[in-house]
């Protein structure tokens, strides 16, 4: 090349095309590619193939060439003959559809969308049917012509959201999820398979589906515009009147200010406000974050499938039963309803029940109830009492349940509950006086130590509120806690510490082979300072396996090993480099909390293994890794 | 402190330390087919001046290994250059193409990713005339050709951003 020094030689066209294409690589911006193309023959050759653009529709819009014809289509109904066959023709109609600036937050509302499908498929196949087809969006939202036909409402709010709306200034993140599925068919009644998830107690069920941009128009006009709800749209909602609302202008309420773009949901009053996430993407995505990691229970009822909100069973119920009155508690981690950053709220649920052939003397109604709330490791016990249960007063016979939910935050993602509920028997002669004193309000509540035999009490013993999954938690006690502290530096006493690392990890593999759940082999080197392995996971009836590796840290046990699992370096963002996987941020407080008991056989279930059961489903899905 | 002798296309020799010139994966993988060696490694398609400019990056990079970014998947087309690379492409055009050239012989691939990312952000943002001119392309569309291919290529020029 050097032979050609005259200032109009073309340097460019003289490399090798592949080395062209690393070029284009670099170029993410349609409207480069199309000018570059414009520049001369060869170049719109190599710019205008197929593999270029192909790989364009799979950035912007993580869809194969087939699947944007598909999707395009639908859309098209005229000149369809016209379909030229270049990926860059399919590109050009996806960009049609597409408004440009909406690129940006299509892609990753597809991520989520996926990953709901997918989870629909494998869990609730019959609520995937549920969800409508993309909304065409210019003629239903960019021109809509029915918004302005309501214009003769006087109300400043409202006008401004509905300029908000005529002008197109919905969030983007809602626009491109509405893009990619409408909402869900809130038609039938009789299934309840809201996505948002079905809340059953006090006898009735309500489901909370995500609604349809047409549907959500038809609330916003028929509400009154001067409630919160005037502020915003409503996203999501439940036929009792559970709403999520998209704010779409900023307002204050109880003093807090909401600002456009976060999403608030309804308590049991329209005045209750629980800010549930700062956009509507934050919104599904902490929301499949809770069904992921199982949060919410799958139950089967006479109408089939039901994703509920709740946990109804759980390893971790907890019940107590007195004069055949049994009370159970459990709770579940709901992320998803946090209010800061600094709070673990967790939903509780507490059902309480007569079986019913038990003896009719026993029957009773509940006084009050007294809980004892451990709201983080090292906090005091906090006492909570109060008369009634969400001011209820229920009464209980044989063959009668009463259930009902409330909410607990915690400062960590570990506390307790245990509760005492107080009953009188409807036999006891006292009850009419017992109950006509109570003040609901005030603060004389009956000593829980006397010895009132009017009264008696049904001890829930403490349950566990923790963000951990409960086959984690159940096999984590299971593990033998190691008690020798010592480091790789420590000599003598580090092969003690080996021996007991190995106990543990002999432990935790049997507990595994009995469960039929074993999902890894791991060894070390002679001087325990460096661990190598293989990790599996079974995902659709496939194995995909690993293979895992880490360093003892010198700082061991304080610090926690880093495990690796090389070849998936660069795949996912929940990786650092050299393969080292991200763990949740409640894996490091929990382990330096046990320093030194927890050991090589805890990093592995609470470190790797959640970590696979959440990437590899996703990695699986994104084409990322073989089968083997 | 190992070094290897390389010889680039115009006869000149380098002695270089066995680390940095392992850098490239072509070299690497010579070297372990020859084993030890006193000769120098031919570089036919290297001549003296692009040889220095590489052994020039190689070094330094072997001397300030830089923390690599966690490569986000999605946003791989970023186009953030650390400072030393982007100064290190800032040549002419004979230069960086022959950098281009190799980087992909020699198998660096984060010379070859940096040099690649220079040139798409000399196209970027710019019109097809703007381009034609600065790599000195010659425009072998005829008059209707140009025409057609604009419209062609409207779709993109009405996204108003």
């Amino acid at each position: 090349m050097e032979q050609h020094q005259e200032s109009n030689y073309c340097y460019l066209l003289e490399i090798p095309v592949e080395i062209l294409e690393l070029i284009l690589l670099n170029l993410d911006d349609d409207k480069d590619l199309c000018r570059f193309s414009q520049c001369n023959h060869k170049l719109r050759e190599i710019v205008d193939c197929d593999m270029v653009w192909d790989e364009m529709l799979l950035y912007r819009f993580l869809l194969t060439r087939n699947e944007c014809e598909d999707t395009y289509k639908k859309y098209i109904t005229k000149n369809s003959n016209a379909i030229s066959n270049s990926s860059k023709y399919v590109y050009s109609k996806m960009n049609d559809i597409f408004i440009p600036h909406i690129y940006i937050f299509y892609r990753p509302m597809k991520v989520i969308w996926n990953r709901l499908e997918q989870w629909m498929v494998s869990k609730i196949p019959e609520m995937k049917e549920t969800l409508k087809e993309p909304l065409h969006p210019l003629t239903e939202i960019f021109n809509d012509k029915n918004l302005k036909s309501t214009t003769n409402n006087n109300n400043n709010n409202t006008n401004e959201v509905k300029d908000l709306i005529k002008n197109n200034k919905f969030p983007i993140d809602y626009i491109c999820s509405l893009l990619i599925h409408n909402g869900q068919n809130t038609g039938d009644l009789s299934t309840p398979l809201g996505l948002m998830g079905t809340i059953a107690s006090y006898g009735y069920i309500t489901s909370i589906y995500l609604m349809p941009y047409k549907d959500s128009e038809i609330i916003y006009r028929n509400n009154s515009k001067n409630t919160i709800i005037g502020n915003g749209w409503i996203i999501a909602k439940s036929y009792s009147g559970r709403y999520y609302l998209l704010v779409l202008v900023p307002f204050q309420h109880n003093g807090v200010s909401y600002s456009r773009g976060q999403v608030v949901f309804f308590g049991n009053s329209l005045k209750t406000l629980i800010l549930v996430s700062n956009s509507y993407f934050e919104f599904l995505e902490s929301h499949l974050d809770s069904i992921e990691r199982k949060c919410f229970t799958i139950r089967r009822e006479v109408y089939g499938l039901t994703l509920y909100r709740y946990p109804e069973f759980s390893n971790f119920i907890s019940e107590g039963v007195t004069r055949g009155v049994r009370i159970k508690g459990s709770a579940v981690y709901v992320p998803e309803s946090a209010q800061s950053q600094d709070t673990f709220p967790f939903f509780y649920r507490i059902t309480i029940q007569m079986d019913k052939d038990e003896d009719p003397s026993f029957s009773c109604r509940l006084l009050s109830r007294r809980w004892e709330i451990q709201r983080g490791p090292n906090q005091n016990t906090e006492i909570v009492c109060g008369y009634g249960v969400i001011g209820e007063y229920p009464t209980i016979k044989p063959g009668i349940k009463f259930e009902y939910c409330s909410r607990c935050d915690l400062t960590t993602g570990y506390g307790s509950m245990s509760g005492s509920f107080y009953f009188v028997s409807l036999d006891n002669p006292n009850f009419e006086q017992i109950f006509s004193t109570i003040d609901p309000y005030g603060r004389d509540i009956p000593d829980q130590s006397d010895e009132n035999q009017d009264i008696f009490q049904v001890i829930v013993p403490s349950f566990g509120l923790t963000n951990m999954d409960n086959n984690t938690k159940q096999t984590l006690q299971q593990i033998p806690l190691l008690t020798v502290k010592a480091s790789p530096r420590d000599g003598d006493k580090w092969i003690e510490r080996l021996k007991e690392e190995y106990q543990a990890l002999i432990k935790y593999v049997e507990i595994n082979k009995k469960g039929d759940n074993d999902w890894f082999t791991i060894e070390s080197n002679q001087l325990g300072t460096r661990w190598q392995g293989k990790c599996w996971y079974i995902h659709n009836f496939k194995k995909y396996e690993f293979d895992l590796e880490f360093d003892m840290p010198v700082t061991y046990p304080e610090t926690a090993p880093e495990i690796a699992i090389p070849e998936l370096e660069g795949k996912t963002e929940k990786m650092y480099r050299g393969g080292k996987i991200c763990l949740t941020v409640h894996f490091k407080p929990l382990w330096a909390r046990n320093v030194p008991h927890f050991g090589i056989a805890h990093a592995l279930a609470l470190g790797l293994a959640p970590w696979l059961a959440a990437e590899v489903p996703y990695l699986v899905e994104n084409n990322l890794i073989p089968n083997k | 402190m190992t070094t290897v002798k390389l010889e680039s296309s115009d006869e000149k020799t380098y002695e270089v330390e066995k680390e940095i010139a392992c850098m490239s994966v072509t070299i690497k993988n010579m070297l372990e087919d020859i084993g030890e060696t006193d000769a120098a490694i031919p570089l036919p398609n290297v001549t003296s001046s692009i040889l220095e400019k590489v052994l020039e990056y190689c070094k330094h990079h072997h001397e300030h290994p830089s923390p690599q970014q966690d490569e986000k998947k999605d946003e791989k087309r970023l186009d953030d250059i650390p400072p030393y690379d982007r100064d290190f492409c800032k040549v002419d055009q004979p230069t960086l193409f022959e950098l281009i050239l190799a980087a992909n012989y020699l198998d660096i691939k984060p010379l070859l990713d940096v040099t690649c990312k220079t040139v798409a952000n000399m196209i970027r943002g710019k019109t097809p005339e703007e381009i034609r001119k600065i790599f000195n392309i010659k425009n072998d569309f005829t008059p209707e050709e140009e025409e057609q291919i604009r419209k062609e290529n409207e779709w993109c020029e009405d996204k108003g951003n």
